[in-house]
């Protein structure tokens, strides 16, 4: 009988000893960024890995090593150069904790499905990272960099993205779940954010970089790209990507600037906005009207003779920040039709409400349909509040 | 070749916890009924650990339904 | 002494069982397959497929009133229709427990290995579930019947949670344009709905001898299939609803990306493991009912008086047979999704009925019976 219960504890024990697949923190190599470049045909994948004494809060001695480290690998998929990448890193890398994904221009330019079908197939991969594409440098580069104030550059890329999203409008950040729902038919197609490299080259990659006041390498989102499918097709300007953000209800905040005299410009700053697309079908003919309404809040005003306590001015500012958000809208939809991509969503919301028109119409949609398609603007915007003042003693 | 020790030394592990209690209730038609489960069962483990091609019971349901579909 | 008498479960332990056993892997690999073919429609499938499983219940009502007075769903068989007849429909019903079992450990271990242990080897995984299999079985009906009642409040507050903190993230944008393609897509996927979460729980009819007391089965099943099918349309409807149909029909559990999108205030977030807690004990349970079932059914046909020695072996018969039906998850998928239906459509509801109309006919005549002297 106590051999028996002897026999059968050992037993437990066995199945207890710990998980099959288990990989202790040590033996992770944890990756915050992925920059996937091009180069003699095939792929160059830089990963930027945590180092992880580096940036624990209890260890302060010590700043000779960078915060994270670029391990690059190269081959024909994605997959063979992370694993090629352990011939030079002491782990295998772990991307459950990925954050940013840089994709060179000239990759966007080939198509994004290449090389993204690993992402979603994987299965630490979690899609929530942000997708970025490389402006003018390597996406390598982009990730060898020092930054100020945040440790972790990708971390620091990634707050900027969805923080400037949020407050300043020409960026959007796109998760990669969007990016599939994007990518996984015609009506919507994607847009992601651009973001360069500016200062002098030189010292980006050197803790030097950051003992300076001001960092001599920084880096910038600038711009926001427009796919055709999965292939790039052109960049819009500032102007173009914040009406990019108004139409498709990304805009948060942003800052409106009217010009009132003398060189000189009031500062409005949108303080939320929502818009809708609706969509008609007259006699088979499609239209959109895309509806606006924003509220705003005056924060500058640096001519002392607009006078903020007569309704009749606010009226007036408000018609003139209407317009300026008429302008940015249209800069945008005139920027997707030229380049026949409708990064808008209209073809979408056709899709939502006239099913059966866009089931004809949705191979076609960006040849034929978008480009000639009329779409209106309805904008309301709402001035409430002027900041703590209304009309300054300033003179 | 380990393996297959390991899968009989498996099989008569279940032999000897089972097999006393049986014998001392004298339940002969169930000795030889588990016994016949036990080796068809410890044959299938061992072909399987000696890598065996062994038939795919979905199959079977191809058989069966495979006019209908 | 007989290993089925004094087997008494309450109604509400039977209840459980049931909704547990709906749950099931269809919670699993239900949203995906539904996706395919219905994209932002899956939910309707699911309420298609809800509404015939509520008649599916009715019907296995309807048999296991009949059958509780017997001592095992085999017994009744042979008892309605003679020790052939019944014996062969019992094997049949075997059988198919037999085959659902298998599919349940092949969804289950592929799970394990895809999303969560990826280098573990696919026996080790089966051969722990299994073993836990054996000993619910080894403790008896009560044991887990009681186990279950237990764990069921950990499964709602599990499922509360995962409903209610994804709900800021559900879009009804997503669930627009509504059965644009017509209903022949919502009803192709219903059709994998109903096999897999309602017609499989023909496996109740083996719980139904043991249920304790006299009053008709038919509302506790009723409710159960009500509410097991409630907690499985919700969960469609969210997965539409946050994932969206492109990211449903691409990842092959989708459930598991619904708990990967779980963040509460930025701050718990990865949890997605607790939540893969709440399946493993709707699949075990699922799974410990049809072995329950295979094993003490197959005892039945053969005569045997006790079952308990017939576990491990047919517990080793059901490791080699899962191994060898997964060879791919794109063979296995293939041939579940063609020949699936079929199988459960004929095991599940036409061999069932054979035994209905016997116990009907028994029924009249049985009438006719007592009023002779």
């Amino acid at each position: 009988m106590f051999v028996r219960k002897m026999v059968l504890v050992l037993l437990c024990m066995l199945v207890l000893s710990g998980c099959w697949s288990r990989r202790e923190l040590n033996d992770l190599l944890i990756v915050l960024g992925v920059g996937v470049d091009w180069e003699d045909s095939e792929y160059l994948v830089s990963f930027q890995v945590v180092n992880p004494s580096e940036i624990s809060a209890q260890n302060k001695g010590g700043g000779e090593r960078p915060p994270g480290t670029l391990y690059q690998g190269r081959g024909k998929t994605v997959f063979e150069a992370a694993r090629a990448v352990t011939a030079e890193a002491p782990r295998k890398m772990y991307f459950g904790h990925l954050q940013l994904y840089v994709v060179s221009e000239e990759l966007a330019k080939r198509g994004l499905n290449r090389f993204i079908d690993n992402v979603l197939r994987d299965n630490e991969l979690r899609l929530d990272f942000n997708l970025v594409v490389a402006r003018g440098a390597r996406a390598g580069d982009i990730l060898n960099l020092y930054t100020p104030v945040e440790k972790l550059p990708t971390f620091s890329m990634l707050q900027s993205l969805r923080t400037s999203e949020k407050s300043w409008a020409p960026t959007v950040s796109v998760t990669m779940d969007e990016a599939l729902d994007r990518l996984s038919g015609p009506g919507y197609e994607l847009a992601l954010t651009g973001i360069q490299l500016v200062g002098d080259p030189a010292i980006g990659d050197t803790p030097r970089n950051v003992q300076t006041f001001k960092a001599s390498r920084r880096y910038r989102y600038k711009g926001i790209a427009l796919f055709r499918g999965d292939r790039l097709a052109g960049w819009m300007n500032e102007q173009e990507s914040k009406g990019y953000s108004d139409i498709t209800d990304n805009l948060d905040s942003t800052s409106i600037e009217l010009a009132c005299g003398e060189g000189r410009y009031l500062g409005v700053e949108v303080v939320s906005s929502k818009s809708k697309i609706s969509t008609e079908l007259k006699n088979g003919e499609p239209s959109a009207v895309v509806h606006i309404r924003t509220e705003a809040t005056i924060v500058d005003r640096p001519c002392s003779d607009v006078d903020l306590t007569d309704p009749a001015t606010i009226e007036r500012l408000e018609r003139e920040s209407a317009a300026v958000m008429l302008s940015n809208a249209e800069a945008a939809v005139k920027k997707a039709k030229r380049l026949k991509s409708d990064v808008l969503g209209i073809g979408n919301q056709f899709g939502k409400e006239h099913p059966a028109f866009w089931k004809e119409a949705k191979d076609s949609w960006n040849t034929d349909y978008f480009p000639s398609l009329d779409v209106g603007f309805h904008i309301e915007l709402f001035i409430r509040k002027t900041g703590t003042t209304s009309n300054s003693t300033l003179k | 070749m380990a393996s297959l020790i390991g899968v009989l030394a498996i099989a008569g592990g279940v032999f000897w916890l089972e097999a006393p209690g049986l014998l001392k209730r004298k339940r002969v038609k169930e000795m030889v009924w588990f016994v016949s489960f036990l080796l068809i069962g410890t044959g299938l483990y061992g072909a399987l650990t000696l890598e065996a091609k062994l038939p795919n019971p979905f199959k079977l349901l191809e058989i069966m339904f495979g006019w209908a579909a | 002494m007989n290993p089925y008498a004094n087997k008494k479960i309450t109604v509400r332990q039977f209840q459980i069982l049931i909704i547990l056993g709906l749950i099931g892997d269809a919670i699993l690999i239900m949203p995906t397959i539904t996706a395919s073919s219905a994209r932002q429609d899956a939910w309707l499938s699911m309420l298609v497929a809800y509404a015939v499983g509520m008649l599916i219940g009715v019907f296995f009502a309807l048999i296991a009133n009949r059958i509780r007075q017997s001592e095992s769903l085999i017994a009744a068989s042979r008892e309605v229709l003679g020790p052939w007849g019944g014996g062969f429909v019992g094997l049949l019903l075997v059988f198919n427990f037999f085959m659902c079992a298998l599919s349940l450990l092949s969804e289950m271990s592929q799970f394990m290995t895809t999303q969560l242990m990826t280098e573990t080897p696919v026996n080790a995984i089966i051969f722990v579930f299994l073993a836990v299999v054996i000993l619910a079985f080894r403790y008896g009906v009560e044991v887990f019947a009681r186990m279950g009642e237990l764990l069921f409040p950990a499964f709602l507050v599990l499922f509360a949670f995962l409903v209610v903190f994804l709900l800021p993230q559900a879009e009804g944008d997503r669930l627009m344009p509504v059965a644009s393609e017509g209903v022949l897509p919502i009803l192709n996927g219903s059709v994998m709905a109903i096999s897999i979460t309602f017609m499989e729980m023909v496996v109740l009819l083996a719980l139904a001898p043991h249920v304790s007391g006299s009053r008709g089965l038919t509302k506790p099943i009723l409710s159960s299939f009500a509410i097991g099918g409630l907690l499985l349309s919700i969960v469609v409807l969210l997965c539409v609803m946050v994932l969206g149909p492109n990211l449903m029909e691409t990842k092959l559990y989708p459930t598991f990306v619904l708990a990967q999108k779980l963040t509460i205030g930025n701050f718990l977030e990865r949890m997605e493991a607790i939540i893969a807690f709440m399946w493993i004990i709707t699949v075990f349970y699922k799974t410990l009912l049809l072995y329950y079932a295979a094993v003490a059914g197959i005892a039945q046909p053969l005569k045997l008086k006790e079952n308990v020695m017939l576990t491990i072996p047919m517990a080793m018969i059901m490791m080699v047979f899962t191994v060898t039906s997964t060879p791919s998850i794109t063979e296995y998928s293939y041939l579940l999704e063609r020949y699936y239906p079929w199988f459960d459509l004929t095991f599940c509801l036409l061999v069932p009925s054979l035994l209905l109309a016997g116990l009907l006919v028994k029924k009249k005549h049985g009438g006719n019976a007592d009023s002779k002297p």
